[in-house]
């Protein structure tokens, strides 16, 4: 038997030099050697003919590796009845006895036994497990069979029957190297296991000799070399995979195959994008392009592959992977982050275990002693009445749709049939309520009730968090969370169904204390991946409410100008401008009506709010379901008192800056009486979140400030300044005793309920629902107040609509219809009703005079049935369509979707941990 | 020792600073701006598209007299048994005009053309033999209409069963002889309401005067609203008899009392006490005596919402005098053939009125501006010539009317605000 070893290097020097030792201390010598090199720039030609003394063959750069095995072929000696091929790389290093066992199993084999390969081990550990044979996964994934870096403890060590061997170190009968061939249009990665199915097709079988051992850097795999047919080795090595998969399978299934491939690539890219590998989702899709963009390269490979075969294919299945090995390692994976994270948050809450209670605790009693799970319980005991039932509606807050789909819809859409037709864009906080409800499986209305359930327990955490890594103490964060986490109460965000300030509540610790991490001064890392988070806490708090970029902004201004923003810069403007571009399709829409940056979710201009001086600075609003002005005196008093203590002093002015940009925006908010299209009146907006700012800016003063306090002020000699701190926290110590009293006492007179007040008839609602052809015009009001009215497209008005409509600019056209219905009806004034989807004209009690008799006298219009005492309704009675409502489209918010859609996608990669990636 | 200072101080000084403005930002703040919850648009009350005058006719030999102030008159147009529907475009709505004249040998009436609307009053009326009125009810809209009509009388509302629930279809007119369907003796007020639709409504009414004298024709003007304080112009300047007649259709007896907007000022006549009205009924007194040739309105104060009239009565003719509502725009109106007396009353403050009279062909013939001062009422004569006027009254508003007094009778009307001789409200999209 001759065996006639085949050596191609590409750029290799690094590795050649131990190589080509190896190959000279082989137990069995090769019978010829043949070197090709593929024009190395590192001078790896001369040293092989240095070592070897026999010529190098030299091609040119791209030549593939299929190509340059046929041109050493041809240029050795021709073929004798029993020559094997010895394949080497020059990045495979064979041990001494590997040609030996090789050439031992080759003598006593079969005829049908073509391919020999032994076991891959890694280079240089020497250890680890690479390769004992490869095959193919349904989802085109090269499979080895072994864990990832495996160690070698003889575990493999059985010879068997493998669908491929790597061509480094594969021994092969030259008749059929050169039948088969290896396949020219794959130039690196995968001409193994093309090589091996071909072959296998052919009727000869591969077998892997664990007892040869090959040494592999798999410089290419891992880029370790340059090359230049290597570009993105992880794209190619994923693309030559699906292409000998599509290239070999059966016809039948290539359809099945390209199916599984393109969905299952997209969700891998989907996953490795969630586990923040946004490089490696990138090469998967490129993959998928790759391929599927050059469907004749398949063709033209299957067809020269037509023929050869003489074994079918259910022969081969078996040496394929079966189909469900692709599935278990997605488990696998989900398995190791979840326990990563497990594990994350344990080491966490350890950190974070309140003093005294340790490991050894028991269980109860560690529950028991979690300030959270206090705030938890009196959070479920004051908004017991939040949970369960119909919507939650009342106040600000309107009661969902009915179907996850209308958030989706209104946040992305560009036209809808809402009211009289809009193309408004729809408030950005549809987004992330979309979102949840996704995740709640389409339960949008548990979505509002655990925002108003969690809001307060969330903002306790997050404060604490916050207030923990300020202080050094213990009491001063636990009074502060407290503090902080009640403010929405107080003010009477909850209890009016302040959707904005609420969420914005929970919100804001979180996004500050990810903040806190852009002032890292020894992790340029950690400052990026601060500035995403922050980046993408403040995409949410600015969805439900906008003004509060206006904070950061003024925020960043300070810090540019202060100087502070030096060597931050690229990480400041990923906090201020990223936020924008989550917003997009919204903050597009809004461009002509700047005030609606300063108006919250939640409906806007329903309560009066009206704030005198006093009510802002002790944190109220003006507004219904208040705590007591005088619960709250402690607080800005010791927000001013802070200043006295010298050594928290820098870290208080800081904070008070802050409180400063927020009530500069507050002012500018109270100052401009803002307009929206859709509203036809000036109003005040809800100032909530912007006060709660201003008011937590006092609490995390407060807090520093008191940090430690007691220690201090006994250490020092009497003065003034005991009695006036003592004053001080004692009047700041009973502002969340008294408001977390009076959430628990105040009884049942929140805004919100889970009853709907009946603005159009029941039966006209249930008519209207989901059916846009049965929309109701409500008229309201008579000759000395004037008549408003509003076209209720699917029942009455739901959570989200309000921001579109309140972005809605008014059809004149329909305005004149209706006051002509109200003076002088024309005869076709009723179809023209109809032809806006008006089915029904309802006025509720008490109905003017001229309302009656311009309705009753129009042409088309007749009585309808009107339950409430006094009211009115008419049916019209015309056919209805939508003919003439507004078919505007925003041609352009798709384009913004997609944008905030990619940027709210790679903010969340970017924020997320860090992947350690592996081999 | 100083660098120390300084370095203590610096923050502090910048805290303060700092305290300072966020407590400045927060007074900003915690202060109303001024126009919170102006509305968006300016507030415009409907327009519309057309006006629809209806004449009615109701008296023999009605003669109807429309236009429009940039291009004239009208041909006249007898009236027969059906009303004549003038419609004029949006364009035109606010300078058009419509009136009704009937003429007799010593008589003549006038009224302004109705156009449609929900409530009419009209005081003044009878039921009886010697003295009847007859309703035109004519639906000139393309929907049906239904209306109540209410009689109070002297000793409250007339029971009248039929007149309810009237079925007024588009396009028609119904007649409603109070005679018949209410008969009742002395001064009845009339209230017509359509529960549905809108309506026109014309009162013809006949009056004899003395037991056995001359039979006089006129049309009962529609009055405004009852409302506080009813201002009643179009009163000629002297009659035989003047009554005063006012309706309380309250549940609760009103106390009115008379007040006379006159050249030099307003004032309470004296040997005029406050009188009582009681409920749903009609009271009468007798306001002869202050009719002394000068230009005049009347006010009827209450408590309770009261409309009236005066019931004039000049040689062989009647005239009523009109509840008007405050003209505060440009207003054009229609006067019956003959000389007569402009009159504009203030409620408030001076003001200047521009008044220019057309003749028949549409030549402008009276180009005055009359100075009203606060509170009285000036006259300005008015020439045989003048067919038609249109006034640019003070941005306060003006009561105005005026009287024709021949010898072929006497006539007088208020003047309704042009673009508004029905209400209508605002209309807009809510929130």
């Amino acid at each position: 038997m001759k065996v006639t070893a085949v050596l191609v290097s590409h750029n290799g020097a690094r590795w050649l030099p131990a190589v080509l030792g190896g190959l000279a201390a082989s137990t069995r010598q090769v019978d010829a050697l043949v070197a090709v090199d593929t024009g190395s720039q590192d001078g790896s030609a001369d040293l092989v003919e240095r070592a070897t003394g026999i010529p190098v063959l030299r091609l040119d750069p791209r030549t593939p590796y299929a190509e340059s095995v046929r041109a050493a072929l041809d240029s050795a000696a021709p073929a004798e009845p029993d020559e094997w091929v010895w394949l080497l790389h020059d990045d495979a290093n064979p041990a001494p006895t590997c040609l030996e066992v090789l050439v031992a199993t080759a003598e006593g084999a079969p005829a049908d036994l073509a391919v020999l390969g032994p076991k891959l081990r890694e280079w240089p550990s020497l250890k680890r497990l690479l390769e004992v044979g490869v095959t193919l996964t349904g989802t085109g994934q090269r499979e080895t069979g072994l864990e990832r870096g495996e160690y070698d403890q003889g575990q493999h060590d059985e010879p068997h029957r493998v669908l491929a061997v790597n061509t480094a170190g594969m021994l092969v009968r030259r008749s059929v190297l050169e039948s088969v061939g290896l396949d020219r249009y794959l130039p690196v990665f995968g001409t193994d296991v093309d090589f091996g199915w071909r072959v296998a097709r052919a009727g000869f079988a591969t077998l892997v000799v664990p007892d040869a051992v090959v040494f592999h850097v798999e410089a290419s795999r891992q880029d370790r070399r340059d090359s230049e047919l290597v570009e993105h080795p992880r794209r190619q090595e994923r693309e030559s995979a699906q292409y000998t998969l599509l290239v070999n399978s059966p016809g039948w299934t290539i359809p099945f195959r390209s199916a599984r491939m393109i969905l299952g690539g997209l969700l891998r890219a989907l996953g490795l994008l969630l586990v923040r590998a946004p490089d490696e989702a990138a090469d998967e899709v490129a993959a998928l392009v790759g391929i599927f963009l050059n469907p004749c390269r398949i063709l033209r490979a299957r067809r020269e592959r037509a023929g050869t075969a003489t074994v079918p294919h259910h022969e081969i299945r078996p040496l394929l992977a079966p189909f469900w090995l692709p599935y278990r390692h997605g488990l696998d994976y989900v398995t190791d982050v979840g326990l990563a994270v497990a594990a994350s948050i344990r080491a966490e809450s350890a950190r974070r275990r309140p003093p005294g209670v340790t490991e050894e605790t028991p269980f109860l009693e560690r529950v028991l002693r979690t300030p959270l799970v206090w705030v938890l319980a009196l959070a479920l005991i004051a908004g017991r009445s939040y949970l369960g039932g119909e919507p939650l509606q009342g106040g600000a807050l309107l009661p969902v749709p009915d179907a996850l789909s209308s958030w989706w819809h209104a946040w992305g859409t560009w036209r809808s049939d809402l009211g009289v037709g809009t193309h408004a864009a729809g408030p950005a906080y549809l987004l992330p309520l979309a979102l949840a409800g996704t995740l709640l499986l389409g339960n949008i209305g548990l979505v509002v009730q655990l925002v108003f359930l969690l809001a307060v327990p969330i903002a306790f955490a997050g404060a604490l968090h916050l207030l923990r890594r300020l202080c050094e103490g213990s009491a001063a964060p636990l009074w502060g969370a407290a503090t902080y986490a009640l403010l929405p109460v107080v003010s009477g965000a909850l209890a009016q169904g302040r959707l904005g300030t609420v969420v914005g509540a929970a919100v804001l610790p979180w996004l500050v204390a990810a903040a806190l991490g852009l002032a890292d001064g020894t992790a340029p890392v950690k400052r990026w991946r601060a500035a995403w988070r922050t980046a993408l806490l403040g995409w949410l708090l600015i969805s439900f409410v906008p003004a509060a970029w206006l904070v950061i902004g003024l925020l960043a201004l300070f810090a540019v100008v202060g100087g502070y923003a030096e060597g931050r810069r690229r990480e400041i403007a990923i906090v201020v401008l990223v936020p924008l571009l989550t917003v997009l399709p919204w903050a597009m829409g809004a461009l002509r009506s700047p005030g609606a940056w300063l108006v919250e979710a939640g409906r806007a201009a329903t309560i009066p709010v009206d704030p005198g001086f006093l009510d802002l600075l002790l944190g109220r609003t003006g507004g219904p379901v208040e705590a007591p002005l005088w619960f709250a005196i402690g607080l800005p008093l010791a927000a001013v008192l802070a200043f006295l203590r010298s050594d928290t002093r820098a870290t208080v002015l800081q904070v008070w800056l802050v409180v400063l940009a927020a009530a500069t925006v507050l002012a500018a908010a109270a100052r401009v009486p803002v307009t929206l299209p859709g509203i036809p009146f000036e109003f005040r907006p809800w100032p909530g979140f912007l006060l709660l700012t201003v008011q937590a800016g006092f609490v995390v003063v407060a807090a520093v400030a008191g940090d430690g306090l007691l220690k201090k002020v006994s250490g020092d000699s009497i003065s003034w300044r005991q009695p006036v701190a003592a004053l001080t926290v004692a009047a700041a110590l009973v502002v969340p005793v008294l408001s977390g009293g009076w959430w628990l006492l105040r009884g049942s007179d929140d805004l919100l309920t889970h009853t709907a007040p009946e603005v159009i008839p029941t039966y006209q609602q249930e008519l209207a629902a989901d059916n846009n052809l049965t929309g109701v015009l409500r008229i309201v009001g008579g000759v000395e107040r004037g008549i408003d009215f509003r076209v209720f497209r699917s029942g009455t008005e739901r959570l989200g609509q309000d921001g579109v409509l309140a972005m809605t600019s008014p059809d004149r056209e329909f305005g004149h219809l209706v006051e002509r219905l109200l003076s002088d009806a024309r005869p076709e004034d009723a179809a023209l009703l109809a032809s806006y989807g008006v089915k029904y004209v309802y006025a509720p009690p008490p109905v003017a005079g001229v309302v009656n008799g311009g309705l009753d006298a129009a042409v088309g219009l007749g009585g309808a049935s009107a339950p409430a005492l006094g009211s009115r309704a008419w049916v019209v009675q015309e056919e209805t369509s939508l003919t003439s409502i507004d078919d505007t489209r925003a041609r352009l918010r798709p384009l913004w979707v997609v944008t905030a859609l990619g940027a709210l996608v790679v903010t969340a990669v970017l924020a997320a941990p860090e992947r350690r990636r592996r081999r | 020792m100083s660098a120390r200072r300084a370095g203590v101080g610096r923050p502090t000084v910048l805290g303060a600073m700092v305290v300072a403005l966020t407590l400045g930002m927060l007074t900003l703040a915690g202060t109303t701006p001024a126009g919170l919850g102006r509305p968006v648009d300016d507030p415009s009350r409907v327009t519309l598209d057309s006006r629809v005058f209806s004449c009615t006719g109701g008296i023999a030999g009605t003669t109807t007299f429309t236009g429009e102030v940039g291009s004239g008159l009208v041909a006249p147009r007898k009236i027969t048994s059906t009303p004549v529907h003038t419609r004029v475009d949006e364009a035109v709505a606010d300078t058009s005009f419509a009136g009704q004249q009937a003429r007799f040998a010593r008589q003549l009436a006038w009224v302004p053309c109705p156009e449609p609307r929900a409530t009419w009053w009209f005081v003044g009326a009878g039921g009886a033999v010697i003295h009847d009125t007859t309703l035109r009810i004519t639906n000139p809209r393309t929907g049906a209409a239904v209306v109540d009509v209410d009689v109070f009388g002297r000793s409250g509302e007339v029971e009248a069963p039929g007149l309810s629930g009237i079925t007024v279809a588009p396009g028609e007119t119904r007649l409603v002889d109070i005679g018949r369907t209410a008969p009742s003796v002395g001064n009845l007020a009339i209230r017509v309401v359509a529960t549905r639709g809108l309506v026109a409504v014309s009162a013809a009414d006949r009056f004899n005067i003395g037991v056995v004298g001359v039979t006089a024709f006129e049309w009962l003007p529609a009055q405004a609203p009852p409302s506080k304080a009813t201002t009643l112009t179009g009163i000629p300047a002297k009659a035989n008899e003047a009554t005063l007649l006012v309706v309380n259709p309250g549940t609760v007896e009103a106390v009115a009392q008379v007040q006379i907007i006159g050249k030099t000022g307003t004032f309470s006549p004296q040997s005029l006490k406050p009188f009582k009205v009681p409920a749903k009924s009609v009271t009468s007194l007798s306001v002869k005596s202050f009719l002394d040739g000068s230009a005049l309105a009347i006010r009827v104060l209450s408590e309770r919402r009261l409309t009236a009239t005066v019931r004039t009565v000049v040689a062989r003719d009647t005239a009523y005098g009109t509840a008007a509502l405050l003209v505060r725009s440009e207003s054009a109106f229609a006067v019956p053939e003959g000389s007569g007396r402009l009159t504009f009353s203030s409620l408030t403050e001076a003001g200047e009125v521009k008044v220019f009279g057309y003749d028949a062909k549409g030549r402008n013939v009276l180009a005055r501006t009359v100075q009203v001062p606060a509170q009285a009422t000036a006259g300005l004569p008015l020439s045989a010539r003048v067919r038609y006027l249109r006034i640019v009254p003070p941005g306060s508003g003006v009561i105005a009317g005026f009287t024709v007094q021949t010898q072929r009778g006497v006539a007088g009307a208020g003047v309704a605000p042009a673009s508004r001789s029905i209400r209508l409200p605002q209309v807009g999209p809510g929130w």
